[in-house]
Protein backbone atom coordinates (compact mmCIF):
# COMPACT_ATOMS: atom_id res chain seq x y z
CA UNK A 1 0.00 0.00 0.00
CA UNK A 2 1.48 3.40 -0.95
CA UNK A 3 2.52 5.72 1.86
CA UNK A 4 1.42 9.31 2.21
CA UNK A 5 4.50 11.34 3.05
CA UNK A 6 4.80 14.87 4.39
CA UNK A 7 7.98 16.69 3.32
CA UNK A 8 8.89 19.66 5.50
CA UNK A 9 11.59 22.06 4.29
CA UNK A 10 11.71 25.83 3.93
CA UNK A 11 13.20 25.44 0.46
CA UNK A 12 10.69 24.56 -2.25
CA UNK A 13 13.58 23.45 -4.40
CA UNK A 14 14.79 21.05 -1.72
CA UNK A 15 11.26 19.66 -1.32
CA UNK A 16 11.24 18.93 -5.05
CA UNK A 17 14.61 17.24 -4.81
CA UNK A 18 13.44 15.05 -1.93
CA UNK A 19 10.36 14.08 -3.95
CA UNK A 20 12.59 13.20 -6.87
CA UNK A 21 14.83 11.10 -4.64
CA UNK A 22 11.81 9.34 -3.13
CA UNK A 23 10.69 8.45 -6.64
CA UNK A 24 14.13 7.13 -7.48
CA UNK A 25 14.21 5.12 -4.25
CA UNK A 26 11.63 2.70 -5.65
CA UNK A 27 9.38 2.91 -2.58
CA UNK A 28 5.69 3.18 -3.32
CA UNK A 29 4.43 6.60 -2.24
CA UNK A 30 0.89 7.96 -2.56
CA UNK A 31 0.37 11.63 -1.79
CA UNK A 32 3.43 13.78 -1.27
CA UNK A 33 2.30 16.63 0.96
CA UNK A 34 4.49 19.64 1.62
CA UNK A 35 5.08 22.25 4.29
CA UNK A 36 7.65 25.04 4.58
CA UNK A 37 8.14 24.78 8.36
CA UNK A 38 6.95 22.92 11.44
CA UNK A 39 3.95 25.15 11.98
CA UNK A 40 2.68 24.58 8.44
CA UNK A 41 3.35 20.87 8.86
CA UNK A 42 1.08 20.71 11.91
CA UNK A 43 -1.70 22.35 9.88
CA UNK A 44 -1.21 19.76 7.11
CA UNK A 45 -1.39 16.96 9.67
CA UNK A 46 -4.70 18.29 10.99
CA UNK A 47 -6.33 17.77 7.60
CA UNK A 48 -4.55 14.80 6.04
CA UNK A 49 -3.61 11.23 6.76
CA UNK A 50 0.18 11.00 6.81
CA UNK A 51 2.22 7.80 7.13
CA UNK A 52 5.67 9.37 7.31
CA UNK A 53 7.17 12.81 7.94
CA UNK A 54 10.52 13.74 6.40
CA UNK A 55 11.64 17.04 7.91
CA UNK A 56 14.56 19.40 7.68
CA UNK A 57 15.89 20.62 11.03
CA UNK A 58 17.05 24.11 10.20
CA UNK A 59 13.90 26.11 9.31
CA UNK A 60 12.39 29.45 10.32
CA UNK A 61 9.15 29.79 12.35
CA UNK A 62 9.23 26.24 13.77
CA UNK A 63 12.30 24.07 13.21
CA UNK A 64 12.52 20.30 12.98
CA UNK A 65 12.94 19.88 16.73
CA UNK A 66 9.86 22.02 17.36
CA UNK A 67 7.90 19.92 14.91
CA UNK A 68 9.11 16.72 16.54
CA UNK A 69 8.00 17.93 19.96
CA UNK A 70 4.64 19.08 18.60
CA UNK A 71 3.96 15.78 16.80
CA UNK A 72 4.93 13.65 19.77
CA UNK A 73 2.82 15.73 22.17
CA UNK A 74 -0.42 15.14 20.26
CA UNK A 75 -2.03 11.70 20.70
CA UNK A 76 -3.54 11.77 17.20
CA UNK A 77 -0.13 12.21 15.51
CA UNK A 78 2.36 10.76 17.96
CA UNK A 79 2.61 7.44 16.12
CA UNK A 80 3.50 9.06 12.80
CA UNK A 81 7.21 8.33 12.26
CA UNK A 82 9.42 11.39 11.86
CA UNK A 83 12.73 11.21 10.00
CA UNK A 84 14.94 14.28 10.11
CA UNK A 85 17.01 15.36 7.14
CA UNK A 86 19.96 17.46 8.16
CA UNK A 87 23.39 18.76 7.32
CA UNK A 88 24.30 18.61 11.01
CA UNK A 89 26.53 15.80 12.14
CA UNK A 90 26.69 16.81 15.78
CA UNK A 91 26.08 13.63 17.76
CA UNK A 92 24.52 15.42 20.74
CA UNK A 93 21.89 17.09 18.55
CA UNK A 94 21.13 13.89 16.70
CA UNK A 95 20.86 11.92 19.95
CA UNK A 96 18.51 14.61 21.25
CA UNK A 97 16.35 14.12 18.15
CA UNK A 98 16.19 10.38 18.78
CA UNK A 99 15.37 10.98 22.45
CA UNK A 100 12.50 13.25 21.40
CA UNK A 101 11.10 10.44 19.30
CA UNK A 102 12.63 10.74 15.81
CA UNK A 103 12.73 7.39 14.02
CA UNK A 104 15.98 8.26 12.31
CA UNK A 105 17.93 10.91 10.49
CA UNK A 106 19.37 11.30 7.03
CA UNK A 107 22.54 13.26 6.62
CA UNK A 108 22.77 15.65 3.66
CA UNK A 109 24.25 15.15 1.10
CA UNK A 110 22.31 11.91 0.62
CA UNK A 111 21.78 9.38 -2.12
CA UNK A 112 18.52 7.64 -3.12
CA UNK A 113 19.93 4.46 -1.54
CA UNK A 114 20.29 6.20 1.82
CA UNK A 115 16.67 7.32 1.74
CA UNK A 116 15.41 3.94 0.58
CA UNK A 117 17.27 2.00 3.26
CA UNK A 118 16.14 4.21 6.11
CA UNK A 119 12.55 4.61 4.96
CA UNK A 120 12.14 0.87 4.48
CA UNK A 121 13.60 0.29 7.93
CA UNK A 122 11.34 2.90 9.52
CA UNK A 123 8.25 1.58 7.72
CA UNK A 124 9.12 -2.01 8.63
CA UNK A 125 9.65 -3.21 5.07
CA UNK A 126 12.21 -5.71 3.87
CA UNK A 127 14.77 -4.06 1.59
CA UNK A 128 14.73 -5.57 -1.87
CA UNK A 129 17.74 -3.86 -3.30
CA UNK A 130 16.47 -3.30 -6.84
CA UNK A 131 16.39 0.38 -7.82
CA UNK A 132 13.67 0.57 -10.45
CA UNK A 133 14.00 3.26 -13.06
CA UNK A 134 10.37 4.18 -12.75
CA UNK A 135 8.24 7.29 -12.88
CA UNK A 136 5.69 5.83 -10.50
CA UNK A 137 5.15 7.41 -7.10
CA UNK A 138 4.99 11.04 -6.13
CA UNK A 139 3.45 13.20 -8.77
CA UNK A 140 5.61 16.28 -9.34
CA UNK B 1 44.97 30.68 4.95
CA UNK B 2 44.80 27.45 6.89
CA UNK B 3 46.02 24.37 4.92
CA UNK B 4 43.79 22.01 6.91
CA UNK B 5 40.76 24.17 6.13
CA UNK B 6 41.75 24.44 2.44
CA UNK B 7 41.89 20.64 2.16
CA UNK B 8 38.71 20.14 4.18
CA UNK B 9 36.84 22.63 2.02
CA UNK B 10 37.93 20.95 -1.21
CA UNK B 11 36.82 17.58 0.18
CA UNK B 12 33.50 19.02 1.40
CA UNK B 13 32.75 20.72 -1.94
CA UNK B 14 33.68 17.58 -3.89
CA UNK B 15 31.44 15.38 -1.80
CA UNK B 16 28.43 17.70 -2.00
CA UNK B 17 28.79 18.38 -5.73
CA UNK B 18 29.15 14.71 -6.59
CA UNK B 19 26.45 13.39 -4.26
CA UNK B 20 23.69 15.98 -4.52
CA UNK B 21 24.42 17.99 -7.64
CA UNK B 22 25.87 15.22 -9.84
CA UNK B 23 28.68 17.58 -10.86
CA UNK B 24 32.45 17.65 -10.73
CA UNK B 25 34.81 20.59 -11.00
CA UNK B 26 38.48 21.41 -10.97
CA UNK B 27 39.82 23.19 -7.90
CA UNK B 28 42.64 25.62 -7.34
CA UNK B 29 43.83 27.63 -4.38
CA UNK B 30 42.70 31.22 -4.77
CA UNK B 31 43.69 34.59 -3.39
CA UNK B 32 41.26 36.49 -1.23
CA UNK B 33 39.34 38.99 -3.36
CA UNK B 34 40.32 42.60 -2.74
CA UNK B 35 37.60 45.07 -1.83
CA UNK B 36 36.19 46.59 -5.00
CA UNK B 37 37.86 44.01 -7.25
CA UNK B 38 35.71 43.05 -10.21
CA UNK B 39 34.71 39.41 -9.93
CA UNK B 40 33.21 37.13 -12.59
CA UNK B 41 30.44 36.03 -10.23
CA UNK B 42 26.77 36.92 -10.12
CA UNK B 43 25.39 35.31 -6.97
CA UNK B 44 26.49 35.03 -3.36
CA UNK B 45 25.17 32.48 -0.89
CA UNK B 46 26.47 32.38 2.66
CA UNK B 47 25.88 30.66 5.95
CA UNK B 48 27.14 31.02 9.51
CA UNK B 49 28.13 27.98 11.51
CA UNK B 50 28.13 28.96 15.17
CA UNK B 51 30.30 27.32 17.79
CA UNK B 52 30.65 28.25 21.45
CA UNK B 53 33.61 30.55 20.84
CA UNK B 54 33.72 31.16 17.11
CA UNK B 55 31.62 31.67 14.04
CA UNK B 56 32.67 30.11 10.76
CA UNK B 57 31.13 31.82 7.74
CA UNK B 58 31.11 30.19 4.33
CA UNK B 59 30.63 32.39 1.26
CA UNK B 60 29.90 30.78 -2.12
CA UNK B 61 30.28 33.21 -5.02
CA UNK B 62 28.89 31.70 -8.22
CA UNK B 63 28.87 32.62 -11.86
CA UNK B 64 25.50 32.51 -13.60
CA UNK B 65 26.79 29.58 -15.67
CA UNK B 66 27.73 27.51 -12.61
CA UNK B 67 24.56 28.40 -10.71
CA UNK B 68 22.36 27.37 -13.64
CA UNK B 69 24.36 24.22 -14.31
CA UNK B 70 24.15 22.83 -10.81
CA UNK B 71 20.57 24.00 -10.17
CA UNK B 72 19.48 22.25 -13.37
CA UNK B 73 21.30 19.07 -12.32
CA UNK B 74 19.85 19.34 -8.81
CA UNK B 75 16.27 19.65 -10.06
CA UNK B 76 16.56 17.62 -13.23
CA UNK B 77 15.25 20.44 -15.44
CA UNK B 78 16.65 22.45 -18.37
CA UNK B 79 18.90 25.40 -17.51
CA UNK B 80 16.79 27.88 -19.47
CA UNK B 81 13.65 26.92 -17.52
CA UNK B 82 15.05 27.92 -14.13
CA UNK B 83 13.61 30.73 -12.05
CA UNK B 84 15.74 32.98 -9.85
CA UNK B 85 14.01 31.45 -6.81
CA UNK B 86 15.12 27.97 -7.84
CA UNK B 87 18.68 29.19 -8.34
CA UNK B 88 18.58 30.93 -4.95
CA UNK B 89 17.29 27.80 -3.20
CA UNK B 90 19.92 25.59 -4.83
CA UNK B 91 22.74 28.02 -4.01
CA UNK B 92 21.59 28.27 -0.40
CA UNK B 93 21.38 24.50 -0.18
CA UNK B 94 24.88 24.20 -1.64
CA UNK B 95 26.24 26.55 1.04
CA UNK B 96 24.28 24.70 3.72
CA UNK B 97 25.61 21.27 2.79
CA UNK B 98 29.20 22.38 2.20
CA UNK B 99 29.22 24.21 5.54
CA UNK B 100 27.87 21.14 7.35
CA UNK B 101 30.47 18.91 5.73
CA UNK B 102 33.24 21.42 6.40
CA UNK B 103 32.31 21.85 10.07
CA UNK B 104 32.25 18.09 10.62
CA UNK B 105 35.72 17.83 9.06
CA UNK B 106 37.19 20.75 11.02
CA UNK B 107 36.06 20.01 14.56
CA UNK B 108 34.19 17.62 16.83
CA UNK B 109 32.87 20.46 18.97
CA UNK B 110 29.20 21.39 18.94
CA UNK B 111 28.12 23.59 16.02
CA UNK B 112 24.83 25.07 14.89
CA UNK B 113 24.12 25.96 11.30
CA UNK B 114 22.21 29.18 10.77
CA UNK B 115 19.72 29.62 7.93
CA UNK B 116 21.58 30.35 4.67
CA UNK B 117 21.19 33.63 2.78
CA UNK B 118 21.40 34.51 -0.91
CA UNK B 119 21.76 37.68 -2.92
CA UNK B 120 22.67 38.84 -6.38
CA UNK B 121 26.14 40.39 -6.32
CA UNK B 122 26.80 43.93 -7.43
CA UNK B 123 29.88 42.76 -9.33
CA UNK B 124 32.69 44.04 -7.11
CA UNK B 125 34.11 42.24 -4.09
CA UNK B 126 32.95 43.54 -0.75
CA UNK B 127 34.64 43.31 2.60
CA UNK B 128 34.24 39.88 4.10
CA UNK B 129 34.28 39.78 7.90
CA UNK B 130 36.63 37.73 10.06
CA UNK B 131 39.91 35.95 9.51
CA UNK B 132 40.48 34.20 6.20
CA UNK B 133 40.80 30.42 6.57
CA UNK B 134 40.34 29.11 3.04
CA UNK B 135 39.73 30.31 -0.50
CA UNK B 136 39.05 27.81 -3.27
CA UNK B 137 38.24 28.55 -6.89
CA UNK B 138 36.21 26.12 -8.96
CA UNK B 139 36.79 26.20 -12.69
CA UNK B 140 36.43 24.29 -15.90
CA UNK B 141 37.94 24.61 -19.38
CA UNK B 142 35.80 27.69 -20.06
CA UNK B 143 36.99 29.63 -17.01
CA UNK B 144 36.09 30.30 -13.38
CA UNK B 145 32.83 28.86 -12.07
CA UNK B 146 32.75 29.79 -8.41
CA UNK B 147 34.76 30.96 -5.44
CA UNK B 148 34.30 29.52 -1.95
CA UNK B 149 35.59 31.51 1.01
CA UNK B 150 35.74 30.40 4.63
CA UNK B 151 36.24 32.95 7.37
CA UNK B 152 36.30 32.73 11.14
CA UNK B 153 35.44 35.33 13.73
CA UNK B 154 34.75 35.43 17.46
CA UNK B 155 31.21 34.45 18.45
CA UNK B 156 29.03 37.44 19.15
CA UNK B 157 31.20 39.89 17.20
Amino acid sequence: MPYNVLIVDDSGTMRNVIKKVLRLSGISFGNCLEAANGQEAMAVLENNWVDLILSDINMPVMDGFGLLRAVKSQPSFQDVPVVLITTESNEKRLQEAMRLGAKGYIHKPFTPETIRTLVREVMGEADESAMPDSDEGCDF
Amino acid sequence: MNPQCQTAMKDAISKVLETMFFATALFEDADEPKIGENLPYKYESRIDVRGAQEVMTLFCLSSDRFARMITADFLGVAEDELSLQEIADAMKELANMVAGELASRMTEAEWRLNIPAFEEMKGAARQYPGKSMAAIRLLDDDGPLALALCRWSDAGK
